[in-house]
């Protein structure tokens, strides 16, 4: 290798790479220093030491990033047909008269399905309810998958994807590190031979 | 069958067109059907002609030996998987506001992201194999 980059503390990329850390793709809601802490934390177990060694971090963080935004992505659909599921549910399994159950479906029944999400007092007693309905929470859940496995199956198979990539990444690291690894083992040998050739003149 | 005589037709048309005369002007068109340039062998885009060049330059400072079309092929490669990701992340910033979305729209951007990443497979391959280079060659 030629001359060794700049270097900072174990954790920190080299100088020359500061730009590359400087934008990383998150979205709006999600702060860099979250970011910045998990490349840190990599960084502290891998131990990176050239540039292609922490270019091939970045992409292992990157993809990280990606499986947890598209697991949380997955975690607020199913929450979301939940409580549609629940609001249907609500609404047209009500055992009151005909005019009690309109009355519910137009102001009550969409409160209760929020209450259902956000509350877990309120949840329980609703889950009771639609229990007794014969709609226990499995089935509300079983039907939350349904109705949203389009989305589903297209972040489980990007998950996937990703998972797969990292795996690929890790490959290409440890292959990188291990040539590494090769290499100045190589030179190693070649300066101490040479010592001795020159010491056997 | 396009018969001959409209053939004919349009071959004298077409000669008649009248495409970019100056040099700027043929190279401006020549991005015409350019999108976003993910698709192309490297270095797609020119407007991350300047990135490429600096990470080229880096990378060849600090690898002693290294070939400068290795250099340059890993630059163009981690460029694009980074313009790849932002990409990616704004359409999934769009998909994550899905309520406001239409079935076709989900599907759409779903399409997208599952081309962003077929792009960005290719991408992470194109620098593999410039890393390999990078290190047999010196």
């Amino acid at each position: 290798m030629g001359r060794m980059p700049a270097k900072r503390a174990d954790n920190q990329p080299l100088t020359e790479l500061d730009w590359l850390f400087a934008e990383p793709p998150l979205l709006g809601n999600v702060s860099i220093d979250d970011y910045l802490k998990l490349r840190d934390h990599f960084a502290l177990a891998a131990k990176p030491a050239t540039l292609i060694q922490w270019m091939l971090l970045k992409d292992y963080v990157d993809l990280t990033f990606e499986i947890r935004r598209e697991r949380k992505a997955k975690v607020s659909i199913i929450e979301l047909k939940q409580k549609e599921v629940v609001l249907g549910l609500l609404k047209s399994t009500y055992d009151g008269s005909d005019a009690a159950a309109a009355v519910y479906r137009i102001c009550s029944a969409a409160d209760d399905a929020q209450k259902w999400a956000s509350d877990q007092e309120k949840r329980a007693e609703i889950d009771a309810v639609l229990m007794k309905r014969g709609h226990p929470p499995s089935a509300v859940l079983a039907q939350a998958f349904i109705d949203g496995e389009a989305q589903i199956d297209a972040i489980d198979k990007r998950i996937a994807t990703y998972e797969q990539r990292r795996m690929t990444i890790y490959r290409e690291l440890e292959r990188i590190s291990d040539r590494l690894a090769q290499r100045i083992e190589k030179a190693a040998t070649e300066i101490i031979e040479g010592e001795f050739s020159e010491a056997a003149e | 069958m396009t018969s001959e005589r409209k053939r004919r037709a349009n071959r004298n048309n077409a000669a008649k067109s009248t495409g970019p005369k100056s040099l700027a002007g043929k190279r401006r068109s020549k991005n015409n059907a350019l999108r976003h340039g993910f698709a192309a062998a490297s270095g797609g885009s020119l407007e991350n002609a300047e990135e490429i060049k600096a990470l080229t330059e880096t990378l060849l400072q600090s690898i002693a030996g290294a070939s400068i079309d290795a250099a340059r092929n890993a630059a163009s490669a981690e460029i694009d998987i980074i313009r790849i990701r932002k990409a990616r992340t704004v359409a999934q910033s769009r998909l994550l506001n899905f309520l406001s979305l239409t079935d076709v729209e989900i599907t759409t951007l779903n399409d997208t992201i599952r081309k962003l990443n077929d792009y960005e497979r290719r991408a992470i391959s194109r620098r593999k194999k410039a890393f390999n280079a990078l290190l047999d060659g010196c």
